[in-house]
């Protein structure tokens, strides 16, 4: 038995270490996500109804009503929903991943990312920036008007140099932001100056007002998150071809909804494995405390499927102050760690720091419950009130109880 | 006498740290090198004659005689320049610096870097990109019309950005490129990529013509990862320059080659080089080429280890380990840790995160090298010995320690008069 589950976890690390993926276009929601008209809205995690979701979860989704016009105001947007008109639905079940909440609704523009290797293609909205932000609950008239900036003027732009530059290979560029000290979870300084580089001449081909030209260059190169969307659509693009192996024990997602933490594993199925998220812990911006601090949120745990993220915080030890770790030795204590709860290392996320070693990465659940360690993630912490936004950031650890249930789960299916 | 240097040195160290090095302007050579005609040229490294010269440099010079319009081929830029009517001095002496061969004529494009601090000015041309080009000893049309763009599109476009901008701090820049995995002199990714963070906006809004934006975005974006190190440069030669001159100071203010010979300059020495014959550089060729193909080291880039980057701070840069040839990440922690045997302090505003935030060594005091042995290890490309050919690898070189021992005994002779 033993036997027939390496093999397959063999072959799960392999369809990850041999995916190519690269941005190939920008698709808008309605045209790429299945039954995303009308009244639908995508959201990060485990499927999770109105009444248990979290604040800024609320907060999103009130601002995705109005962003789409389903309603007037907040009182509107919410009594929409309480009648029950909205249907939500959890993103990774329609190929697509979004940061903190993740709400994404049908005029929403996304990066469409190709796994050349395997065929398959996901999604990813466009990060916002810092400050009111919808990812963290924002929903004022700044937030919707900078989202219909997005979707107006920024997305055709991009569509259009996308074209001009055919598609951008992911992989290349996240292999070198590794070198570059980013581990492309909560430090994307390198990866998003790469990308804008790779982008930039082709920018300047697309016919705009100069005005326009040079908010959009602003908005691009001003946001060191900027990449963190396309690394996880990569992710994303990265991990759906390992699920469905028959008796393979890895971890193909980790996600939150900021009410529940929840893993999906390859051999068994689209159910969500769940227990309650841990608060993280990390650094707090001033005039903020964990008293203040949401539960483990977002998709954006799925770039840790993949290696990255906390798994290759060796990688990045300029983020360790970031995330309240204390020194550059705890950093690559991390990535050691990771190495004892995975089935292979990458060939081609290497990390300079740890001798071009490749990032730990297939997380199998089998490892995980024996050995007693926890999976880590990189994450932004986000208020626990609508709107207020980020206040720290930190690390978390995936719930023990979700690989136990997975893992008694596995025992039933065995073939 | 001892106190006396250690306070010396204190001083000039502290010049260093406390140096401001901004970007501010770009003028042409002329306008900022007094008293400069058509007819001079300055070179990297200590003085040298037109037939000392190792081939590449003299291709660089054929590349600025054609480039200048003072000879229409190469057989006559050839003729001109062994004519005995071109002046040659070293870009050091006029208080600029240029990579490799480093070629400076009348027209060229510089940066203009200013120490906010104390007010020094410094000098660096703009880099050419990878290719056929004039650092490397290029001399065909393509590199003398790479040129000719430089001064008439790309120079005016910067200029009138950092104009625009108001100046822009080097030292955030360089700062920030050293915690992503920069050196700084052999590798400038993210360097270059922080700066074109920084220009793109600026750059769009002060080009109007849209076909120029596009040709200068694609100069500055495609195959262009050193473009940075220009800029590094001149922000190290603005800051050496200002702890250059520290009556009893012991540190080492310039450090440059010229393909042949390889020099020092000393802060309580004056403008006397104490010089030895340019060594071999240890590195990993480019595949069709092998050390028999290589230049013995050039270049006035190593400035950049004279104030405690590039080979000093090979902590910070791990992956520019392999690409020099120079070991494993264990190899690269111990190049900084051997430096800090050599120098005097270290600088804060420049940590290291894989060394847990540790300043970078800062200071080469001579009498430090003499009694460790330990010489400045410099990260280099390595050019053909031939002109034109371009760069074939990149490795190491260490500074001979003879030049030392010469500066610590012109050292010992002045404090006996």
């Amino acid at each position: 038995m033993k036997n027939i589950i390496d093999k397959a976890n063999q072959e799960g690390y392999h369809r990850i270490d041999s995916a190519q993926v690269s941005l190939v276009d920008i698709k808008y929601a309605r045209d790429v996500l299945p039954g995303f008209s009308d009244y639908v809205i995508g959201h990060a995690g485990p499927p999770v109804a109105w009444s248990d979701m979290c604040g800024p979860m609320r907060g999103a989704v009130v601002g995705a009503i109005k962003y789409e016009g389903w309603a007037e105001n907040d009182q509107e947007a919410e009594a929409l929903v309480e009648a029950g008109r909205i249907k939500f639905v959890s993103n990774h079940s329609v190929g697509a991943v979004g940061p903190m909440t993740g709400i994404i609704t049908q005029s929403m523009p996304l990066f469409e990312v190709l796994n050349e290797t395997y065929g398959n293609y996901a999604y990813c909205t466009f990060n916002e920036g810092l400050g009111k932000v919808m990812r963290f609950g924002a929903n004022s008239q700044e937030v919707i008007d900078r989202l219909k900036w997005i979707e107006t003027s920024l997305a055709p732009a991009l569509k259009e140099a996308l074209q001009l530059s055919g598609p951008i290979n992911l992989k290349v560029i996240i292999a070198q932001a590794l070198a570059m000290g980013d581990e492309m979870h909560q430090r994307n300084i390198a990866a998003s100056l790469l990308f804008a580089r790779a982008i930039m001449k082709y920018l300047a081909q697309v016919s705009l007002r100069d005005v326009e030209r040079a908010r959009i260059v602003d908005f691009i190169i001003s946001n060191e998150q900027f990449f963190l969307n396309l690394a996880m659509a990569a992710a994303k693009a990265t991990m759906d071809p390992v699920h469905g192996i028959p008796n393979c024990t890895l971890v193909t997602a980790m996600s939150r909804n900021g009410t529940s933490f929840g893993i999906r594993v390859s051999g068994l199925g689209d159910t969500w494995f769940e227990a309650p998220p841990e608060l993280p812990q990390g650094l707090y911006f001033p005039g903020f405390s964990a008293a203040d601090a949401n539960l483990d949120m977002g998709d954006s745990a799925i770039v840790e499927c993949m290696g990255i993220g906390g798994f290759a915080m060796g990688s990045a030890p300029a983020v360790v102050r970031f995330l309240g770790v204390s020194s550059a030795h705890d950093a690559v204590k991390y990535t050691r760690d990771m190495g004892e709860i995975t089935v292979g290392r990458s060939s081609y996320y290497v990390m300079p720091t740890l001798d071009f070693q490749g990032v730990p990465m297939g997380i199998d659940i089998r490892k995980v419950v024996e050995t007693g360690i926890q999976p880590v993630i990189n994450t932004g912490i986000a208020h626990k009130e609508a709107g207020v936004g980020q206040v720290g950031a930190g690390i978390v650890k995936a719930p023990m109880d979700c690989f136990v249930k997975a893992l008694l789960a596995m025992d039933k299916v065995l073939e | 006498m001892k106190a006396k240097i250690d306070n010396a040195n204190a001083t000039a160290l502290q010049r260093m740290l406390d140096s401001q090095p901004v970007w501010v302007d770009v003028k042409a050579a002329h306008e900022v090198i007094p008293a400069m005609d058509k007819y001079q040229i300055f070179h990297a490294g200590p003085p040298v004659s037109w037939e000392e010269m190792c081939q590449p440099m003299q291709g660089a010079i054929v590349a600025a005689l054609k480039y200048e319009g003072l000879a229409t081929s190469t057989d006559e830029a050839f003729a001109l320049a062994s004519s005995g009517k071109i002046k040659f001095s070293p870009c050091h002496e006029a208080r600029a610096v240029g990579p490799m061969t480093g070629i400076i004529s009348y027209s060229m494009p510089v940066l203009v870097v200013e120490n906010k601090t104390f007010g020094n000015l410094a000098f660096s041309t703009i880099n050419e990109g990878a290719g056929d080009v004039l650092r490397f000893g290029a001399y065909s049309d393509n590199a003398v019309h790479r040129l000719i763009w430089m001064e008439k599109v790309l120079a005016p476009a910067l200029k009138a950005a950092v104009n625009k901008m108001e100046g822009l701090s080097l030292k955030v820049i360089m700062a920030q490129a050293l915690q992503m995995g920069d050196e700084l002199h052999m590798r400038n990714q993210a360097s270059s990529a922080l700066f074109i963070k920084t220009m793109a906006k600026p750059l769009a809004e002060v080009v109007d013509d849209n076909k120029k934006l596009q040709e200068i975005m694609a100069f500055l974006t495609q195959n262009n990862d050193q473009f940075f190190l220009n800029f590094a440069m001149a922000a190290q030669k603005a800051t050496a320059d200002a702890a250059h001159g520290i009556e009893y100071s012991t540190l080492v203010t310039t450090i440059a080659r010229n393909g042949v010979n390889v020099g020092i300059r000393v802060s309580g020495l004056g403008d006397q080089w104490f010089t030895a014959p340019a060594p071999p550089v240890d590195g990993l060729y480019f595949t069709g080429f092998s050390a028999a193909d290589a230049n013995p080291d050039i270049g006035d880039s190593a400035i950049m280890e004279t104030c405690g980057l590039g080979g000093l701070a090979m902590a910070a840069a791990p992956a520019v380990v392999r690409f020099l040839g120079a070991g494993t990440y264990r190899d690269a922690l111990k190049y900084t840790n051997d430096m800090y045997e050599i120098t005097v302090g270290e600088n804060p505003h420049f940590a290291m995160p894989n060394l847990d935030f540790r300043g970078t060594p800062m200071g080469i005091d001579i009498r430090k090298v003499i009694e460790t042995s330990i010489t400045p290890v410099i990260n280099t490309a390595i050019v053909s010995s031939k002109a034109g050919v371009g760069m074939i690898g990149a490795g190491v070189a260490r500074a001979p320690l003879s030049m030392f021992e010469q500066a610590l005994l012109a050292f010992v002779e002045k404090l006996n008069l």
